[in-house]
């Protein structure tokens, strides 16, 4: 057991000292989390109301994740708390799938070996290291809770588990996910004609409904926003040039070879077996997890928790790896293990250690400057096009409003604001350009290393008589020129 | 249990009270028509007239006596109209909460199923809205659940009592009918004298044409989705709950459980019905509490959790329609300038329908069109003028328009940005930002009043 609580403080240690190490955060959504801990700090009251969103919107979205790091905030200042806390989840999380593990396969060598990988794994390293989000500290919550479920005659596990689903529902709507594998094994059992315990009724309904409750309660504009669309597909033109694509290939990457091979072994050899195990949970929330992630219901953060249960239940398959290697003839032979383990490891920590290079290089500190160039360069009711990954970033540094960010769920055209501003950076004429800025209502153009990766080196900024080039560094912005209205 | 039915009478007065306090007119625009519609009458009983012909709108109507308008035109010879719309629907909830636990109890319901169904009751969006908005359905609830309080011991009463609510039009004559059928069903009563009165009346309804409300066609099933008269998730869940309970008996009463069904697959699209069927849902989900009350659990404790979470969304539901209802229309942003209006001139006004009651109450001017235009013979025509002049882009055009349906007024409010035009500057709001013939008159954040004047010599267009 002791052994987990050094890994607990090597990983807090790693994530946080690296961060502290780090300019800036790392993703554009910990932006918004850094401006509303500000925020509350400030007022007390989050970004309900975000005067520099596009269109002055009213958001929605569940305000408790910037309140819980607003507490260390109010000590040390929110980017080192942000910091700090990116390091602490971290450690949450191999915490969390080492209780799971534990609890599933009973055997502490794979649970520690599962809970070192689910930190090092690039899914992990890509949506915790140096950043802030609600996702990061619900997944070890709903990791945690599948360890609990099973157990939940005893009372002091029973109130446990019902803080950690109602914490995780409080924090991201992807719990609804956990609730729907719940009712998935119990339609599965009534299926098989074997009827669930009462407990486990009482459990899962209630978690069920008090699941849906809570997020029917905190994203209800947004269903009625969308009304019967709001299980859309994810628009992924917002997510253009973000780390992690959504691609097949692109979940196994993140997710790691090895933990996803071990899940589907041991999804193949389990799947529903006639117990009420927290095995039987974490297989059918995979198996919806992955059904959403497919059909594009689910955005990225899916990846992440995807990753998590993976190692979960790839502890389940190395302890039966363990277990029948024991009976090969080469029982005896520590070293052969010690070296597949370390194999594993490796296959594992190397892409680990890519996406770490990846996610500190992704903004830039002369990106950043950039951004805070804008904050002392340009009027401040002016308004910036920059790719959607960047938004954020456009309003917490620069202060100034962009056209459009990842945060599509409240609104219902940002999927066409998305193609707008890539009509910006990808048309050929100047008036097409103008006439997109004119329809997005925007005054300059940010043209981020991003962006020319993306749409090629955009030189022809340059050339357009409407467009003024401003700062010209690692990134280029242009100023249109307020005789250019463009045609709508 | 007693004292549950104290603490339901207390929360039935906070909405009311907390309107009062926060707000110098009352909110939702229907009642304003009521008032108005009351005044024309003028007494308690219909001694001089029994039709009158209201001339407040471009196409006037004929507007039946009902007993409702009797009892608002009594309250309004003691009190002013604005204290009127505040204390009528308090009184007739709180009277519908305390017969409701007495019918319950007099049917055989346990103590604590009596005070779980009223408490459900109580906090539920229905009679919140109810409890602050002077209309039909909250004065014709009481009634009902008096008339089938007395309708074993006390039959004449009874039949009055059915009668009065079945006279408030055709959607609570056709309820009246039901709820003797199956009550008749369920305790072998012979409602046939009730019944075939009732069916008189819903007769009569249909060749006076008596107008009920408005607030259905605005109004979703489900409260939490924004439904006025809807219901909460929670009681619906918990209702559901309940009918397993007597589920058992399903073959002993088919008749009622199908009449009960059907009304709510009918209420989705006559939301008018959700008032009464909220009465049934409260009684179910009362049941349904008290089910998961007495069930035997395995895991204790989180039947406490359970009932906890249970109570705190009936009270989230009902807390959040109180908030809705607060903030509903008119904002004293728009009745400033509506009391400014009456000041004015005589000359009729175009505006959104939805505007039309609160403007023939506080401008004391006819309008183009209001809610309850399309019930007159004239009301397709002054729909389509409205229409045209609201999206009309062209001066001559609009000019056109106002001089047919006799203008001379327009408001314009914020909500019609939504309501009547999708963004700024189109139709009608383009066009009176641009035309001389337009002066504004008023205007703040939330209203603009411009009016209409002629120019003789000079043609102006857009």
């Amino acid at each position: 057991m002791r052994w987990i609580w050094v890994l607990v403080v090597v990983t807090f240690v790693v994530y946080a000292g690296l961060a502290l190490l780090t300019p800036g955060l790392s993703s554009d959504g910990s932006y918004w989390q850094f401006r509303n801990v500000e925020q509350i700090l400030d007022s007390g009251k989050p970004l309900f109301d975000d005067s520099l969103a596009w269109g002055g919107r009213g958001v929605v979205f569940s305000p408790v994740f910037a309140y819980i790091v607003a507490v260390p905030a109010l000590l040390v200042g929110s980017m080192l708390a942000a910091k700090l806390m990116s390091g602490l989840i971290a450690a949450f999380l191999a915490f969390s799938v080492y209780f799971a593990s534990v609890r599933l396969v009973k055997k502490e060598y794979a649970a520690l070996l599962a809970a070192g990988i689910s930190v090092i794994s690039p899914s992990a390293v890509s949506f915790l290291f140096n950043q802030i989000s609600p996702i990061g500290l619900a997944v070890p919550l709903l990791i945690l809770s599948i360890g609990l479920v099973s157990d939940v005659k005893n009372e002091k596990i029973l109130l446990t588990y019902i803080g950690c689903i109602a914490a995780a529902a409080l924090l991201h709507p992807l719990t609804m996910l956990f609730a729907a594998g719940l009712l998935l094994v119990l339609v599965l059992k009534i299926a098989e004609k074997e009827l669930p315990s009462q407990a486990q009724m009482e459990i899962s309904l209630f978690s069920a409904l008090f699941v849906l409750w809570t997020e029917f309660v905190l994203y209800k504009r947004i269903l009625l926003l969308h009304g019967a669309s709001v299980l859309q597909r994810v628009p992924h033109e917002l997510f253009l040039g973000d780390r992690a694509p959504l691609t097949v290939l692109g979940v196994i990457f993140s997710v790691g070879f090895v933990p996803i091979i071990a899940a589907i072994i041991v999804c193949l050899r389990y799947v529903f077996s006639r117990l009420f195990t927290s095995s039987n949970i974490a297989i059918s929330i995979l198996l919806i997890l992955s059904t959403t992630l497919v059909i594009g219901v689910v955005s990225q953060n899916g990846v992440f928790f995807l990753g998590a249960l993976c190692c979960v239940l790839f502890a389940v398959g190395f302890a039966q790896f363990v277990d029948f290697f024991s009976l090969t003839r080469l029982e005896h032979s520590t070293v052969l293990l010690v070296a597949i383990v370390v194999l594993l490891v490796l296959s594992v920590a190397i892409p680990g250690l890519d996406a770490l290079s990846q996610t500190r290089s992704f903004f830039s500190p002369a990106e950043n400057d950039a951004i805070v160039w804008l904050a002392t360069n340009t009027p401040p009711m002016s308004t910036v096009v920059a790719l959607p990954i960047e938004g954020q970033r456009i309003n917490a540094l620069g202060l100034r409003k962009s056209v459009v960010d990842l945060m599509f769920e409240s609104r219902v055209d940002s999927k066409a604001r998305a193609l707008l501003v890539a009509r910006v950076f990808s048309a050929r004429t100047e008036i097409d350009v103008t006439s997109a800025m004119r329809e997005l209502n925007a005054d300059y153009v940010y043209v981020s290393p991003g962006a020319r990766s993306l749409y090629g080196s955009l030189g022809r900024f340059q050339l357009f008589d409407c467009f003024h080039l401003v700062r010209d560094d690692v990134v280029q912005i242009f100023e249109k020129q307020e005789s250019c209205r463009g045609v709508a | 249990m007693r004292w549950v039915l104290a603490i339901c009478l207390i929360i039935v007065v906070l909405p009311g009270i907390v309107m009062y306090a926060s707000r110098s007119f009352p909110s939702g625009t229907e009642q304003y028509y009521h008032v108005r519609v009351a005044n024309l009458f003028s007494s308690f009983l219909p001694i001089s007239h029994f039709f009158v012909i209201d001339a407040m709108t471009f196409a006037g109507k004929n507007i039946v006596w009902t007993p409702f308008y009797g009892l608002t035109a009594l309250s309004l010879q003691v009190f002013s109209w604005r204290d009127s719309l505040y204390i009528l629907p308090i009184l007739m909830m709180l009277l519908s909460v305390i017969l409701l636990y007495v019918l319950l109890q007099k049917e055989g319901f346990s103590s604590l199923q009596c005070a779980l169904c009223v408490l459900v009751f109580t906090a539920s969006p229905a009679v919140v809205y109810l409890e602050t908005h002077w209309t039909p359905s909250a004065f014709a609830i009481p009634l009902l659940l008096a008339g089938v309080l007395v309708l074993r011991k006390q039959r004449v009463l009874s039949t009055l009592l059915f009668g009065v609510v079945a006279w408030l039009g055709i959607i609570p004559s056709l309820v009246c009918l039901g709820v003797l059928w199956a009550y008749g069903l369920l305790r072998k009563v012979n409602v046939v004298i009730q019944w075939s009165f009732v069916l008189l009346i819903l007769l009569a309804n249909f060749f006076a044409g008596v107008i009920v409300s408005t607030a259905g066609k605005t109004s979703t099933i489900i409260a939490d989705l924004g439904g006025i008269y809807g219901f909460s998730s929670f009681a619906l869940l918990l209702g559901i709950l309940g009918l397993t309970k007597v589920w058992h008996r399903r073959t002993q009463h088919v008749q009622v459980h199908a009449l009960i069904v059907a009304t709510f697959c009918i209420a989705i699209i006559v939301p008018e019905l959700l008032p009464f069927l909220n009465i049934v849902l409260a009684i179910f989900a009362g049941l349904g509490i008290d089910e998961l009350i007495h069930r035997e659990w395995d895991l204790p404790s989180l039947k406490y959790i359970t009932l906890v979470v249970l109570g705190c969304g009936l009270l989230f539901s009902g807390l959040s329609h109180v908030f809705l209802v607060i903030n509903e229309s008119p904002s004293m942003n728009v009745v400033t300038g509506l009391v400014g209006l009456s000041d004015r001139p005589v000359g009729s006004v175009l505006s959104s329908e939805s505007n039309g009651f609160m403007i023939e109450l506080l401008s004391k001017k006819t309008v183009l069109t209001d809610s309850f235009t399309g019930h007159s013979s004239e009301g397709a025509r002054a729909i389509a003028l409205s229409y045209e002049a609201l999206h009309s882009s062209s001066v001559d055009e609009l000019i056109k328009v106002l001089r047919i349906a006799g203008i001379k007024y327009i408001v314009i409010t914020s909500d019609m940005y939504e309501s009547v035009w999708e963004k700024h500057g189109e139709g009608l709001d383009f066009v009176v930002h641009n035309s001389d013939v337009f002066r504004r008159k008023f205007g703040n954040d939330e209203i603009e009043i411009w009016e209409y004047v002629p120019l003789v010599s000079t043609k102006k267009s857009v």
